[in-house]
């Protein structure tokens, strides 16, 4: 339970109550008040600065919180554009590996490349076509290595039916920062096998 | 003890035979008592407080609410525009060919006509969607079998729906939406685009 202690009026001074009259006006006594701040002034100038700061600091609490909502939404909602960019980034690695596998398995390695629509088809290209809105597509295929089980591995036997893809984007979120998403997968060439 | 209370406002204590050395308790008084009543100069000072607590408060909020209004707007417009573009990679994965007499390319109120196997009609083994905007502004699916179905929310209007053919083996289709809060508040709008590309699998 909290300490707390009620003002006490502990002296008072009856003289200036008029024995012919009681209903003296209390506002013309002089009271001592104990009370735990130690005020015996009534609400103050310093308590209302104090109320004051308070009422400002709550709002200035509470438009953070708004701008920090906001942050967010914008954040979350270039996080999902390109999260769909880079499926669309796969997708068309996809496109290429399936126009040709032999093209396809050419590509250099682990060199970005971006994918670039002209035509109605789409292409990866080496030159950089600059960022779709604020975001930069690119892909990177690298080689594939299967141990003696043929699982895939970081060394072995190179496998020149699978290569490796990772697809990213990137975009500087508000603030400047830089952000990124990008997915792995492995493409094999599915129709050559058939 | 009684408290009594005049024409002028002010308060006054009755002491009774039984409040004898109980002495004063603050709680006693409704008003905090002073030496002094408030002077007009610390009357006009918390007045011009208040009003300056209040002028604040009311802006803030104003502005607190019309920043809810947005985001939900914005919310809702994200909301629909990935369900969209996930319908339309649904119904594309699903189809195995774009049917091009009936499909609207390269234009902002675009058509796409599919080739599916998916719920095809009592003896038939493939039927024909349409992905389309209907009058309103909201994105549709059209089958021979089941006819009109649309999804998204009346909240929002699809102001762009641009297919163009990804020639390919198998085809597929490049697809951008955007869509805006349906609002004659411009700043509400809060318009979202959305790109994808999908290459159809004829799933089914």
């Amino acid at each position: 339970m909290a300490n707390y202690q009620l003002p006490i009026i502990n002296k008072f001074s009856m003289s200036k109550f008029s024995k012919n009259n009681p209903r003296k006006k209390i506002e013309n006594c002089k009271l001592k008040i104990n009370s735990p701040g130690g005020s015996s002034s009534g609400f103050g100038m310093i308590e209302m600065f104090v109320v004051l700061a308070l009422i400002i600091g709550t709002f200035v609490a509470m438009l953070q919180l708004a701008v920090f909502e906001r942050q967010s939404q914008v954040l979350a909602s270039q996080s999902i554009k390109a999260t769909i960019l880079t499926e669309q980034a796969m997708e068309v690695t996809r496109s290429v590996r399936d126009k040709s596998w032999d093209d396809f398995f050419a590509l250099s390695l682990d060199t970005a490349y971006y994918p670039v629509f002209s035509a109605n088809e789409w292409n990866l290209s080496l030159t950089n076509p600059g960022p779709t809105d604020i975001y930069m597509v690119s892909v990177q295929m690298s080689e594939v290595f299967r141990d003696d089980d043929h699982n895939i591995s970081t060394s072995g036997t190179s496998d020149d039916q699978t290569r490796k893809v990772v697809a990213t984007v990137t975009w500087t979120v508000p603030g400047g920062d830089a952000n990124d998403t990008f997915i792995t997968t492995y493409l094999t060439n599915w129709q050559g096998s058939q | 003890m009684t408290k009594i209370q005049n024409k002028k406002n002010k308060f006054f204590v009755r002491l009774g035979e039984r409040d004898r050395g109980r002495g004063f308790r603050i709680s006693d008084f409704r008003f905090p008592v002073r030496s002094a009543g408030f002077t007009i100069v610390e009357f006009i000072v918390y007045i011009a407080l208040f009003a300056f607590v209040m002028l604040f408060l009311v802006q803030f909020l104003v502005g607190i609410l019309a920043s809810q209004v947005q985001t939900k707007a914005r919310e809702e417009v994200i909301n629909n525009a990935v369900s969209a573009i996930n319908r339309i990679d649904f119904e594309v994965r699903h189809s195995g060919l774009v049917y091009d007499p009936t499909s609207v390319f390269a234009s902002d109120n675009g058509q796409l006509s599919l080739v599916t196997r998916k719920d095809p009609g009592a003896e038939e083994t493939e039927t024909y969607v349409d992905i389309f905007l209907n009058d309103e502004g909201r994105l549709c699916t059209k089958r021979e079998v089941s006819g009109i179905v649309c999804f998204t929310s009346e909240q929002v209007v699809v102001t762009v729906l641009r297919f163009e053919k990804v020639e390919a083996d198998p085809e597929g289709a490049k697809v951008t939406i955007t869509l805006e809060y349906n609002t004659a508040i411009e700043e509400n709008k809060a318009p979202y685009t959305l790109e994808t590309s999908v290459q159809t699998r004829g799933y089914y």
